[in-house]
């Protein structure tokens, strides 16, 4: 678990990270969420050691951050929204320095070096020097680099950005692997939909403070909305609802409505076969879960 | 050193084939012009003397002195020194890899020059002499180098605002101070290596 207590942190004049206190747990995907100058960034760069808060306390697996930094960068990779890479290296070199970096034993580099290659698909990349890489195979290699001394957690600042679509999946695929491989993540991203399709945990930031830190509903666990679209107006179907299955409905238009409510397949054969014996004109009724844009704005 | 990190980073970015070739195909070159401006054997040992200490003094106070004013600065400029500063890099290791590691091609090329000054002094009268001006400026390059990469950490740590650094006011403060310590510094450090020749019996 990553906890951090009463962090404070400050530029001139301007107060960035203002008495945050939030649990990460282990084996999750955080999406960590907020406007521009936020704190994001801030928070990161605190979480990795690499900013100093003047108050509270970072704690990586029980590490002191401040106290102990070289022993809690052992559990963390950090990638920086903005980061380069040693454009004059292999992707190989690259890899290799990274775990002599990290005191890896050569057996060990030797071993990992072919293991993270196949993580970040670059096999074929592995004596191109870094300066020849696409973006996305730079920001892949570079994810390669924190990954060489196998971190328990791993922060990525921002990491998609700039990234075409393609490579954009195949990064949100290259998370859920390295989650599965046991490895906690946080991400800060702009791009709510893309989070979505791979974070558990959802952390927003506003103002240097966190406002909201839950566990997001996915399959196991799966919250979403009923739209139901009329052919015509029914001005009772409201109050129908509200009768029958105690339910609220959310009024958009005079034919377009739509229920929160839990992934219950049977729940919604119910409704639907009660609507049409009821002679509602249904045009159309879907169920979609809960995006991850929907839940941050609620908390707005 | 074969263990370190930075050192080892230093030697696989600056030692591409071409430019292991390049440097002593140059270096040659020069010499073979001396050569053609020599009458006699001694001429040409005199001058080859003479132009290997000034090309030693020019890789090592000019282009070694720029690139270790660089070395961090670099780093920062090209957002790849967080990654070392999360790293298991000890200070020491991180010190010595950046000194010798960064300035490990101009260094190339005045060991090069200096191994043919070597050859030379023997040559040539007063080799004790001579012997010692070459250690003087080994140690006096070593010396500005240090101290452009100390200047520049300096500047680092100043840097809070993480903004782009020059390199180029560290190197020319260090440049003026190294020339300094060539002129006054040399003597007193000539005189401890005479001393040390004199306690050897040389």
């Amino acid at each position: 678990m990553i906890e951090i207590s009463e962090l404070y942190y400050e530029y001139p004049g301007v107060k960035a990270l203002n008495n945050v206190s939030v649990k990460i747990p282990k084996g999750t995907i955080t999406a960590l969420v907020g406007p521009n100058g936020s704190g994001k960034t801030t928070l990161l760069e605190c979480m990795a050691g690499l900013k100093r808060s003047y108050k509270g306390q970072v704690l990586v697996s029980g590490i002191d951050m401040q106290e102990n930094p070289r022993e809690a960068h052992k559990l963390i990779g950090h990638l920086p929204d903005v980061f380069g890479l040693y454009e004059n290296l292999t992707v190989e070199q690259c890899l290799r320095y990274q775990g002599m970096a990290h005191k890896l034993s050569n057996s060990v580099i030797e071993q990992r070096i072919p293991e993270v290659l196949v993580y970040l698909d670059l096999e074929h990349k592995a004596s191109a020097f870094a300066r020849t890489l696409s973006r996305g195979m730079r920001q892949r290699l570079a994810i390669g680099q924190t990954l060489m001394h196998m971190p328990q957690w791993l922060i990525l600042d921002e990491p998609a950005s700039g990234l075409d679509p393609e490579a954009r999946v195949a990064l949100s695929d290259l998370f859920i692997t390295l989650k599965n491989k046991g490895i906690s993540l946080i991400v800060s991203s702009h791009i709510l939909a893309e989070l979505d399709q791979y974070a558990n945990n959802l952390l927003i930031i506003r103002k240097g403070k966190i406002v909201e830190s839950k566990a997001l509903f996915h399959q196991e666990q799966n919250n979403g909305v009923i739209t139901i679209l009329l052919s015509a107006p029914h001005p009772l179907l409201p109050a129908y609802f509200r009768d029958t299955f105690s339910v609220e409905l959310k009024y958009i238009s005079e034919t377009h409505f739509e229920l929160s409510t839990q992934d219950d397949t049977m729940l919604r054969n119910q409704m639907l076969a009660q609507l049409i014996n009821k002679g509602v004109p249904v045009a159309d009724f879907y169920y979609r879960k809960t995006t991850l844009v929907e839940q941050y704005l609620d908390t707005l | 050193m074969n263990r370190n990190p930075e050192w080892i980073r230093n030697i696989w970015s600056e030692f591409s084939n071409t430019r292991v070739v390049m440097m002593p195909a140059v270096l040659v070159g020069i010499y073979f012009i001396v050569g053609l401006t020599a009458n006699t054997l001694t001429d040409f040992f005199e001058n080859a003397w003479g132009w290997s200490l000034a090309i030693a003094g020019l890789l090592l106070f000019f282009w070694g002195a720029k690139i270790t004013s660089e070395a961090v600065i670099a780093e920062m400029n090209n957002r790849t020194w967080s990654q070392q500063r999360l790293s298991q890099i000890t200070p020491l290791e991180m010190t010595i890899g950046k000194l010798f590691g960064s300035s490990v091609y101009p260094w190339y090329g005045a060991l090069i020059s200096l191994s043919v000054a070597l050859v030379c002094v023997f040559f040539l009268p007063e080799p004790f002499v001579k012997l010692r001006l070459m250690v003087n400026l080994i140690l006096i390059g070593i010396l500005t180098q240090s101290l452009t990469l100390n200047f520049s950490l300096m500047g680092v740590k100043k840097n809070r605002d993480n903004e782009k650094l020059n390199s180029g006011f560290y190197y020319i403060f260090t440049i003026i101070i190294g020339m300094f310590f060539f002129s006054v510094g040399a003597n007193v450090m000539d005189h401890f290596i005479h001393l040390y020749f004199l306690q050897c019996g040389v």
